[in-house]
């Protein structure tokens, strides 16, 4: 930046202060708020429901109680999505427009990892189910926080992805 | 390593990147301000217009359609911005041709040959009252039609009729000054 531009710069300092406070200064920082939102967001799922032997509170427990009564094939499915959409709300609420923004087009690789690696984890400590119900359950809590997150990105990209037709 | 282009820094800044706004806003505040200026405004003035420019690109960068080239579309804005801060001063005295102009779209080499060193109030002298109160209302006011229309008792068709005949008689009379000055 030349000199100039720093003096025209320091005009705008107030209101570039105010725009930065959207935007992303630093991306270590937005994906460590987005792992601790997350995580934060897998803790209060399982507060809410109790999951693969795994409840933090009574209420947990007393939920896993009812949807266990629902028939197998859809039991681990409505597990999965409790587990996987809580951490998706939290970002949510974490974000604006654009950091989310951000996350998506810029750290999707974070996006896409985390939930594998925690699901993953979680499935194989201390699971009293069979093969099939843990596969269920892996696939729901790893899809719907991409097919959340994939939406979305589609509300988030407003009128910016229609290119010009004109040349 | 080459300097990305305005279009670059506004997708980048879409996408959140603090780093493209600050770099954009570096390259283009001199501009926009000397913008400003040239349309007749104060410094200070100026300067205001522009901040209130980059909050407008803030709030609406969304609306940046990817491929279109940035610098004329933010100028859009910055445009408007002016012409927003003319209507916000309902102060005659401070304006200037430049939002006179802007009134009356499609003159724009009017506008150019004008700008320098014609008298609005002069020219606004040769006009009917009743037409030279409309054009104060709806120019320099800023107000609609049928705003004027209420408070005059007029209908909103005539006063229309009557602002494009005022138009008319103006831009015969830009053209004989301009033709006098060759």
């Amino acid at each position: 930046m030349n000199a100039p531009e720093s003096q025209n710069l320091a005009l705008f300092d107030k209101t570039l202060k105010s725009i930065e406070r959207d935007l992303v200064t630093s991306p270590t920082r937005l994906g460590l708020t987005y792992a601790a939102g997350s995580l934060a967001g897998y803790f209060a799922s399982l507060a809410i429901c109790a999951q693969c032997s795994v409840g933090l509170t009574p209420v947990a427990w007393h939920t896993a109680s009812i949807l266990h009564q629902i028939p197998d094939p859809w039991c681990p499915f409505v597990c999965g999505a409790i587990f996987g959409i809580a951490p998706v709300i939290g970002t949510l609420l974490f974000f604006n427009r654009f950091q989310h923004r951000y996350l998506l087009y810029r750290m999707w690789w974070l996006v896409v990892a985390l939930p594998i690696i925690v699901s993953v984890s979680f499935a194989f400590a201390a699971n009293p189910h069979d093969l099939e119900w843990n596969l269920s359950w892996l696939v729901t809590a790893i899809a719907v926080p991409y097919l959340f997150e994939v939406g979305t990105g589609f509300l988030l990209r407003q009128s910016r992805w229609k290119e010009l037709k004109t040349t | 390593m080459a300097e990305p282009s305005d279009e670059e820094l506004l997708n980048l800044y879409y996408e959140g990147d603090a780093k493209a706004i600050r770099a954009f806003m570096a390259r283009h505040s001199g501009r926009v301000i000397a913008y400003a200026e040239a349309k007749g405004l104060r410094h200070e003035v100026a300067v205001e217009v522009a901040q209130e420019a980059f909050l407008k690109l803030h709030r609406f960068i969304h609306q940046y359609e990817k491929g279109r080239p940035a610098l004329a579309w933010f100028f859009t804005i910055v445009h408007r911005c002016v012409i927003d801060s003319y209507r916000g001063s309902h102060n005659r005295e401070s304006a200037t041709e430049a939002e006179f102009f802007d009134g009356l779209e499609g003159e724009e080499s009017a506008l150019d040959s004008a700008q320098q060193d014609q008298d609005v109030n002069a020219l606004l002298e040769i006009l009917p009252l009743d037409q030279r109160k409309l054009i104060e209302s709806r120019v320099f006011e800023g107000r609609s039609f049928k705003e004027i229309a209420d408070s005059t008792g007029k209908t909103e068709v005539s006063l229309r009729k009557m602002y494009e005949r005022t138009r008319a008689t103006l831009r015969a009379q830009f053209g004989l000054k301009g033709k006098e000055k060759l």
